[in-house]
């Protein structure tokens, strides 16, 4: 049986997401009441309200991801030393990066990705990229990888090639409408 | 082991020591007279290009392209395989094409960048993003992606992201270990500024050596 995670963010393209898999969020999406199976957490405990982050625990049911220890709540560490034991590389810029790399880790089949949409210059030049990296990583062994269509992630610029996705040096789609022929796999 | 350099425009192309097989895009016949192995092009191009184009492949150099040509041999680019086999189109510049031909077609071990860099801000917006994600497909693919020093391209600007307590030392402790790891330092504050400052697209390359000076 496939195996399948979503991996939700805060950015506007979360209110695609179907909720249909195992959903892993970002720290603040507890907030939004969703069901949530593991939030991830990597800032220092003293940015949050410890207090509130321990209700949503008790109230949604969601297991705490994070990256160090807090004696008032029910914590299960990031595995990160493995994580880099198995990729080789520190190159993680932001929370979806690091939420990729541990769900190519477990081999998930298939990952889903709402609401990391990298919509401002300065996400552009800072996250997006790097997250891309982690798309590709996934790829690279095979994982399908599902983003939300209004996502600027994985996408050109539009000011850049006159319309979204449009291949680099081509003035044309590719011949006989090669993306058509896949589009179970078009989605990235 | 198979490795090779792929070869691009930017700046750190300077590093780029010619000791393995070389693959570049097209135009860098306009700094060097080295016989590259394979040039890239998906670019109409101007006359005299063409004409280098020539001499090139008679020089024993393998020209991909979209497109034949009436004055030299060309290897089509194998799209199709490459869609079938990623089934993605984030093709933002000629060094995606490359990494996808050398990730499916030619299964390299280990490729070198240089004059990959992505310093200019629109750049960065526009074809970096499609350059790593294809460094990912490598390096999921079990590729080693090595880049110069002073590239952009697969570097954070704040270090590793996260707070990791007491765990950082450790982490720091893994990478001595770890041989065989790809570490990617931390951008340069000054290449940063220069790229993020959202002013022009060029950089000034003055503040890199050229080859005269290097030598």
């Amino acid at each position: 049986m496939s195996r399948e995670v979503t991996l939700l963010a805060m950015g506007p393209s979360r209110v695609e997401c179907p909720h249909d898999t195992e959903l892993w969020a970002t720290m603040y999406m507890y907030q939004y009441d969703y069901h949530i199976d593991k939030l991830f957490c990597t800032h220092n405990w003293n940015e949050y309200n410890v207090a509130e982050v321990k209700a949503a625990q008790k109230r949604l049911g969601f297991k705490l991801m994070a990256s160090t220890m807090h004696p008032e709540l029910d914590i299960e560490l990031i595995p990160i030393e493995d994580i880099l034991r198995e990729f080789g590389t520190r190159y993680y810029v932001d929370m979806v990066g690091i939420m990729l790399a541990y769900a190519v880790f477990l081999r998930y089949d298939r990952i889903k990705i709402y609401g990391c949409d990298c919509m401002t210059n300065t996400f552009y030049a800072n996250e997006k990229a790097p997250t891309e990296f982690w798309v590709g990583v996934a790829r690279g062994r095979g994982i399908e990888v599902q983003i939300a269509s209004s996502s600027a992630l994985c996408k050109l610029p539009e000011q850049a090639k006159g319309c979204f996705n449009v291949v680099y040096g081509l003035a044309e789609e590719p011949p006989i409408n090669a993306f058509r022929r896949y589009p179970e796999t078009a989605g990235v | 082991m198979r490795e090779i350099i792929f070869l691009g425009r930017g700046p750190t192309r300077v590093d780029c020591p010619y000791d393995k097989e070389v693959w570049t895009v097209s135009y860098s016949w306009e700094f060097t007279k080295h016989i590259f192995d394979k040039v890239f092009t998906v670019h109409a191009l101007k006359e005299e290009d063409n004409a280098y184009l020539k001499k090139l492949s008679q020089a024993g150099c393998e020209i991909i392209a979209t497109e034949t040509s009436p004055d030299y041999p060309v290897t089509i680019y194998p799209f199709e395989r490459i869609l079938k086999r990623f089934g993605v189109k984030l093709f933002s510049d000629l060094v995606c094409y490359m990494m996808a031909y050398a990730i499916e077609v030619e299964k390299v071990d280990k490729i070198w960048w240089y004059g990959i860099d992505c310093l200019g801000y629109a750049t960065y917006a526009m074809e970096r993003g499609g350059m790593e994600f294809w460094a990912g497909v490598a390096r999921g693919a079990g590729i080693e992606v090595i880049n110069t020093h002073d590239s952009a391209n697969l570097k954070p600007k704040n270090g590793m992201y996260g707070d990791w307590g007491d765990r950082k030392a450790a982490v720091a402790e893994l990478f001595k270990k770890h041989k065989n790891v790809v570490e990617y330092t931390q951008v340069r504050n000054d290449i940063f500024t220069m790229t993020n400052n959202g002013q022009a697209d060029m950089v000034d390359t003055s503040k890199f050596p050229d080859p005269v000076a290097r030598a």
